[in-house]
């Protein structure tokens, strides 16, 4: 029964090896999913997107609960597809915004859950979204106070 | 020559199927690649990621050097340096076989055993190439990152876990998918190639060097023009 001989052997390691190294390129690093169907899908609607990506993590509370799928522009709005984890329910009057990690880090979308009592179903759009803060702007804003009073201790200190 | 490729495609669905000549194959041409494919992959990280951090240092985005290294290997670079490592290894290898048995008769002995020596002989390396390039190209893509991922953590002082990240949130399954393709592409090629070659050899010893120079040549340069030919095809 086991009479391979080395040839069949070290064929079949290769084989292996191979498919393994292909198998972690591609889902490890390429990202590619192999069971779909184990989220549901929102779309939200942004004024502004700031450095939003495809594939960026969708948080609640700092947790990754999906990721944003696509990216496109509607009516001069930018438009996220979200895919969340279908464990997770979202109240219709969930608020979406988006925000970095860290002053200049990797964009994210962040879910403030509502309190509504019907959550939102598969190809729901999110109604209440804040868009991207503009870092530079903010500086701007703060450093010449342009648009109303900055804070006291805002600006520059020595 | 086109016609050739034709024949083979023809005979390759035809019983009797041979999959222990196409085992040998796969055993001669991906397991015996393994450990070239590997050393080679290896070197091309450490100079990716010596020649992308000094260029991305002057921008002071070092931390861009791990998405650099695996763009690189996984779109371009791991299947054209695998295609031409197996052309140079295997390719040259599966033309002098067949040119000497073409050159000795031993392709008519076999015709007159009613054994069709396309089947026999061009079918499996065929099956075997376009088997092991993609496996080939996807060590070659891990080696060279993991060999960046070390020199990179360990020589460069770049963060390890901020460099996987950048890894993974830049890379796509287009990325690793447009390697794949180019892989199996070039597979058919080097066993085109080098399986006509090696049925058209003639005049003796010399006839068969001449036909794996020849191989070894047209193949290295149909994979790098192919290599165009596929990113400007597929990137759009």
């Amino acid at each position: 029964m086991f009479d391979y001989t080395k040839m069949e052997i070290v064929a079949g390691v290769f084989v292996v090896l191979g498919l393994a190294a292909l198998g972690y390129l591609s889902i490890s690093i390429g990202g590619l999913r192999v069971r779909p169907g184990k989220t549901y899908r929102v779309s939200a609607r942004f004024s502004n997107l700031g450095d939003l990506k495809a594939r960026a993590p969708v948080k609640i509370a700092g947790v990754t609960i999906g990721r944003v799928e696509s990216i496109r522009l509607v009516d001069y709005y930018g438009l996220a597809e979200l895919a969340i984890r279908r464990d997770v329910a979202l109240p219709k009057d969930t608020i979406a915004s988006i925000a970095t990690a860290g002053l200049l880090g990797d964009a994210h979308v962040a879910l403030s859950p509502g309190s509504a009592e019907a959550n939102l179903a598969d190809g729901d759009r999110i109604s209440h979204t804040e868009p991207a803060v503009n870092i530079t702007d903010l500086i701007g804003r703060t450093a010449f106070g342009t648009t109303g009073a900055p804070p006291a201790d805002a600006g520059v200190k020595p | 020559m086109s016609l050739f490729l034709g024949t083979t495609l023809r005979r390759l669905p035809q019983r009797p199927f041979r999959p222990r000549l196409a085992l040998a194959q796969i055993e001669m041409i991906g397991a015996g690649s393994v450990s070239v494919v590997m050393l080679s992959a290896t070197f091309t990280g450490l100079v990716l990621a010596l020649q992308g951090y000094s260029v991305l240092a002057r921008f002071g985005s070092e931390n861009l050097v791990g998405s650099l290294v695996t763009l690189s290997l996984t779109r371009e670079l791991a299947p054209v340096l695998a295609a031409l490592m197996v052309t140079a290894r295997a390719g040259s290898a599966m033309t002098a076989t067949i040119g000497n048995m073409a050159v000795t008769e031993q392709t008519d002995a076999l015709k007159s055993l009613a054994v069709d020596p396309v089947h026999h002989l061009a079918v499996p390396r065929l099956v075997g190439c376009v088997v092991s390039l993609p496996l080939l190209t996807a060590i070659f893509s891990l080696t060279g990152v993991a060999a960046a991922y070390l020199f990179g953590v360990s020589v460069l002082g770049l963060d390890g876990l901020a460099f996987m990240s950048n890894v993974r949130s830049s890379v796509e399954w287009s990325d690793v998918s447009i390697g794949l393709w180019k892989s199996l592409i070039f597979g058919v090629v080097i066993a085109w190639i080098a399986t006509f070659r090696g049925f058209g050899t003639t005049g003796g010893a010399l006839g068969v060097g001449r036909a794996t120079s020849r191989t070894v040549v047209e193949t290295a340069v149909l994979v790098l023009c192919g290599d165009y030919v596929v990113t400007a095809l597929l990137s759009r």
